[in-house]
C-alpha cells in the first residue's frame, strides 16, 4: 500500500521519522525511485480512424517504474491494465544470486539477446517515439527503508520530486504475511481494515491512500506497486 | 545499445561438415554453442501521421520490433541435428507457444537501418534491445505477453524459427544458421525449412556496445575483414543488402 503526504513539511517528516525509530526497527539503508509518465503519440492514429483524423482522439498512459532497491530493473504498466519487469542483467553476471529478477543465462547462450539491453525506459524513449512520449519524470530521493515485526512489515519512505520541485512525502508499506486466508485476500474490506490498523499503530501522518492491485484474484508485486505509484503520483 | 558490424554469407548443405571443421581449427573452439530461437515480426498497430511543417525536421519513425525467446523443440518430436538436411516427409514439430504454458521471457529488438554510404566494409548498424522477463494482467483468459504486445501497440505480423551454432573467433562471433518457417497445422505446428534446398546462413558479428567508440569500430572492422580474407576460400562473407535490413515502417504520407 502506499500513502502520498503531499503537506509534509520538514517538521512532519522529522517526527514521522523520529516514531518510527522509536519502534526500534530494522534499518536497512537508503534508496530511490525513477518514475515516468509516458502518454499516446497523439500522431499514432488507430487504422479504422486513419483516413478520417489527423490525431488520435484517446488517451492512454505507460508508466515506467525503477526503484533502487531493484538493481538493474524497470517494471512497467500500460493503460494501468498490463506489466511486465525489464531487466539489464544476465543472472550470471549478477554474481550473486538474490536479484528478484535477472535474464536467465540460457536467454543469452541459446542467441536471443546480444547481453547490451537497453532499460525500458529508455528503449522507449528512443525506438517508441511514434506510440509513446515521455511527459514527467518524477524522482524519489533521500528514502530510508525501515523493517519492522521481525522482517514482516517493511516501511519505504522516499521525498517525491517533480521535475525538481518538492510533492511531498511518500510512505510504501509492505506486509509479507497478512495472517489473511487466500480466500478473502481479494476482499478490499479485509485489506483497508488491515491498513488502518497500522496507520494507527505507527501513527502515519495523513494523506492520499492507495492499495488498488491489478487482478485482485492474481496479485502481482511488481504490477500493483507500478499500479500503485501511477495512481498516488498523479499531479 | 550495441553497435553491430556484420557480414553476410550462405553455404549449401553439402559444404557443412567441412566449413565445421575449419572453424573448428580456426576458433580452436572444438564444440560449437548451440543457436535456438523463435522470433515474432511485430507492427505497430496504429498509423504514425506526423505533422510536416516547413522548416522542421521530423525525426520519429515507427519501427518494426522483434520479440525473441529461446526454441525448445517439442518434447515429442526427436531433436534436431542441423547437420542432416531437413527433407519434406521430415516432421520437425514444435508446441504452440500460448496454449501450453507460456514463455516469460522475451527480447524486443528493434534495429536502425545500416549506415548509409558507398565504401563500407562491413554493414554497420545500432541495435536497440530491452528484455522482459516476468508480466501480468488484468485482463482474464489472455495470455499478459499477448496482451502486453497489444497494450503497447504492436500487432504479431509473421514468426520464425532459428536452429544453429555459434563460433567465437576473438570478439567475433560466428553464426551457421537455418531458418524455418510454420508448414501448415498439424497436431503442434510443423516446421520447414525456409529455404528447401537446406543451405545454411552464415552471419559473421562483432558487437559493440558504444556507437561512439570509433576506436573499437575501427579494430571491429579490422578483425572482420581478417576474417572475410582467412575463409575466402571456404565462402566469400558479403556485406548485406542496406535496403532489406530497413527496419522503418512505410506510411502513406
Amino acid at each position: 500500500m502506499m500513502i502520498l503526504v503531499q503537506n509534509a513539511t520538514p517538521e512532519t517528516i522529522l517526527l514521522f521519522h523520529d516514531q518510527l525509530s522509536n519502534e526500534l526497527p530494522n534499518i536497512k539503508g537508503k534508496w530511490g525511485f525513477n518514475f515516468k509518465i509516458f502518454r499516446n503519440n497523439h500522431f499514432s492514429v488507430p487504422p479504422e480512424l486513419a483516413d478520417t483524423h489527423s490525431s488520435s482522439p484517446e488517451t492512454t498512459f505507460l508508466h515506467t517504474l525503477s526503484p533502487s532497491y531493484m538493481a538493474h530493473t524497470t517494471i512497467t504498466l500500460i493503460n494501468r491494465k498490463t506489466s511486465g519487469v525489464f531487466c539489464t542483467s544476465v543472472k550470471e553476471e549478477n554474481g550473486s544470486d538474490d536479484a528478484l529478477y535477472a535474464i536467465p543465462d540460457k536467454h543469452l547462450n541459446l542467441g536471443a539477446t546480444t547481453g547490451l539491453n537497453d532499460p525500458f525506459d529508455s528503449f522507449v524513449h528512443q525506438k517508441l517515439q511514434a506510440a509513446w512520449s515521455q511527459k514527467q519524470i518524477i524522482r524519489g530521493d533521500g528514502g530510508q527503508i525501515y523493517e519492522l515485526q521481525n522482517g514482516n512489515l517493511i516501511f519505504r519512505t522516499s521525498n517525491v520530486f517533480l521535475h525538481g520541485i518538492f510533492k511531498g512525502l511518500l510512505i510504501q508499506i509492505e506486509i509479507l504475511d497478512t495472517g489473511i486466508p487466500p480466500a478473502k485476500l481479494s476482499d478490499i474490506n479485509e485489506i483497508q481494515a488491515l491498513f488502518k490498523t497500522i496507520i494507527q499503530k505507527y501513527r502515519i501522518p495523513e494523506g492520499t491512500t492507495c492499495y488498488d492491485v491489478l487482478n485482485a484474484k492474481h496479485l502481482d508485486t511488481c504490477g500493483d506497486l507500478a499500479l500503485q505509484y501511477s495512481y498516488i503520483l498523479n499531479f | 545499445m550495441v553497435h553491430q558490424l556484420l557480414l553476410v554469407s550462405t553455404i549449401p548443405h553439402s559444404s557443412y561438415v567441412q566449413t565445421i571443421s575449419t572453424l573448428k581449427a580456426l576458433t580452436g573452439q572444438l564444440a560449437p554453442q548451440e543457436i535456438s530461437l523463435y522470433t515474432m515480426l511485430t507492427k505497430p498497430h496504429h498509423v504514425f501521421k506526423p505533422k510536416f511543417e516547413p522548416g522542421k525536421v521530423n525525426q520519429i519513425e515507427q519501427y518494426y520490433m522483434k520479440c525473441v525467446t529461446t526454441w525448445e523443440p517439442s518434447k515429442k518430436a526427436t531433436k534436431m541435428d542441423i547437420a542432416e538436411p531437413v527433407f519434406p516427409t521430415d516432421e520437425i514439430v514444435v508446441d504452440k507457444l500460448f496454449t501450453n504454458g507460456y514463455k516469460n521471457v522475451w527480447t524486443l529488438q528493434i534495429a536502425d537501418i545500416p549506415i548509409a554510404g558507398k565504401n563500407q566494409v562491413v554493414s554497420a548498424r545500432t541495435i536497440f534491445e530491452s528484455t522482459l522477463v516476468h508480466h501480468h494482467t488484468s485482463v482474464d483468459g489472455k495470455d499478459s505477453m499477448l496482451q502486453f504486445l497489444d497494450d503497447l501497440g504492436y500487432d504479431v505480423i509473421n514468426q520464425y524459427w532459428v536452429n544453429g551454432v555459434q563460433f567465437f573467433y576473438g570478439d567475433v562471433v560466428i553464426e551457421i544458421l537455418k531458418l524455418f518457417i510454420r508448414d501448415d497445422e498439424k497436431e503442434g505446428i510443423k516446421l520447414k525449412p525456409l529455404d528447401s534446398s537446406n543451405s545454411f546462413q552464415i552471419r559473421c558479428y562483432r558487437n559493440i556496445p558504444k556507437s561512439t567508440d570509433i576506436e573499437m569500430i575501427s579494430q571491429g572492422t579490422k578483425e572482420l575483414l581478417k576474417l572475410q580474407e582467412h575463409l575466402k576460400n571456404l565462402f566469400q562473407l558479403e556485406v548485406p543488402d542496406r535496403m532489406c535490413m530497413d527496419s522503418r515502417v512505410q506510411n502513406p504520407v
